[in-house]
């Protein structure tokens, strides 16, 4: 079985945000929820680095550990998925994420959260794959058609890979010999505990 | 295709060796270099300017340059007159660059395209650019106490005395001091003032904002009588 990793290379993101445009198209979310983003530091200064953050469906992911109402699960693919039906809107999850992933609509006054929304990976919710009531919840389950996440495949400089862990860590080790330096899988260790030697 | 070409080297093929249309093949014969005709042009001999020189912009930060790199005299070009030597002489003698020290260009942002107007009215592409902004030097900001992200009025030469654009201060340095930067895809407010209510109903795109061209000034191509949207001069206070 695959295990399903992100890795953005950051030496070749452009912060042309186009895997952020790409996700909230394809899932329709809504204006002020960003289940993917681009962070960019030393902005404007020489060693200028931008790096494309999502959910990286971590192995034992500390999301689902903290969870009160267990309404996260990992699926055969190592994507880490949660169901709306059962989130209370905590906010557990949010403290506990190394990446900032989970958001949450403002419902009502008082800043109370609504239920939270994260990369699904695009491969939906616990409902039927492709079932309206998944589009609803999660958006489209493109891993379920047998397609790659969308922000990776509309990628311009194909810095943000998706796919089997194993694949995408060997065509960025072959990029780094042939292009002779590589800043690392950033996000590796934290999320998978391993590095990609470079 | 590309295999008829490259045989067993797919890599190597390329639109320069590409030789499937005929005029191609023609130009080979006659000795060309078929994807260009082999020369650059340095002596452009229709051209006003037939090999490039320098010359200073309409208003330039070096007013003391303008004697030695003046403009183009003023001619009229096809109908229409271009009198950029008399409004930059006039600038010079006015001492407009003491007035207006920063340096204004303007350029695109990857969210927006051309006036954005379409692309400002997409949910998805608006929520990434939400404001106008310029970009300033920390230096600059620092001495007009400036910070990032404030409101800041910014006005140019040629705006009418008194009224000013406003929009969102970034301060940065990616650009120089003494250069600000601003996108030139917003619309919507003129000199401060949100238009929105113009707008025919359903029509206004998400975001609007100060446009650019507000502040920039006189200037036209000889040739072409595109407008100078790239070098000019303005002035920024905190709002």
């Amino acid at each position: 079985m695959a295990r399903m990793k992100f890795l953005c290379d950051a030496d070749r993101c452009i912060e042309c945000n186009a895997c952020v445009t790409a996700c909230k198209n394809e899932h329709e979310v809504p204006w002020g929820i960003n289940r993917r983003r681009v962070v960019t530091i030393n902005d404007g200064k020489p060693g200028e680095r931008s790096v494309s953050m999502a959910c990286m469906h971590c192995t034992d992911a500390p999301c689902q550990a903290v969870c009160p109402v267990n309404c996260f699960y990992t699926t055969a693919d190592g994507v880490v998925l949660h169901s709306k039906d059962l989130c209370i809107g905590c906010g557990y999850c949010f403290y506990a994420c190394p990446f900032g992933a989970p958001q949450y609509p403002r419902v009502g006054n008082f800043g109370s959260r609504g239920k939270m929304d994260k990369c699904t990976y695009c491969a939906g919710g616990p409902e039927a794959d492709g079932s309206l009531a998944e589009y609803e919840k999660y958006g489209t389950n493109r891993l379920a058609e047998g397609k790659l996440p969308l922000c990776a495949e509309m990628c311009s400089t194909k810095s943000l890979l998706a796919g089997d862990g194993e694949i995408i860590a060997q065509i960025y080790k072959e990029r780094v010999v042939k292009r002779g330096y590589g800043s690392g899988a950033w996000g590796w260790k934290t999320a998978y505990r391993e590095t990609i030697a470079s | 295709m590309i295999e008829r070409i490259g045989g067993n080297n797919p890599d190597g093929v390329s639109w320069s060796i590409d030789l499937s249309g005929g005029i191609q093949r023609v130009a080979m014969a006659h000795g060309c270099i078929h994807y260009g005709n082999g020369k650059a042009r340095a002596n452009a001999w229709n051209l006003p300017d037939p090999i490039p020189v320098h010359r200073e912009p309409i208003y330039t930060p070096r007013p003391d340059l303008v004697a030695k790199y003046p403009t183009r005299p003023d001619a009229k070009e096809f109908r229409v007159p271009n009198a950029g030597f008399t409004v930059q002489k006039t600038a010079v003698e006015k001492g407009i660059a003491k007035q207006f020290p920063l340096i204004l260009t303007s350029g695109r942002l990857v969210e927006y395209e051309g006036g954005g107007e379409e692309t400002r009215s997409n949910k998805w592409l608006a929520e990434l650019q939400q404001d106008m902004f310029i970009e300033i030097n920390p230096a600059d900001a620092a001495e007009r106490g400036i910070r990032d992200g404030a409101w800041v009025f910014v006005w140019g030469p040629e705006m009418e005395s008194g009224k000013a654009t406003r929009m969102k201060a970034f301060v940065t340095e990616r650009v120089g001091k003494g250069v600000t930067w601003c996108p030139f895809h917003f619309a919507g407010w003129f000199q401060s003032v949100d238009q929105r209510g113009k707008y025919p109903q359903g029509a206004d795109p998400i975001v609007l904002g100060e446009s650019v061209n507000t502040i920039t000034t006189y200037g036209f191509d000889p040739v072409t009588g595109m407008q100078e949207p790239k070098a000019t001069l303005c002035q920024i206070k905190a709002a």
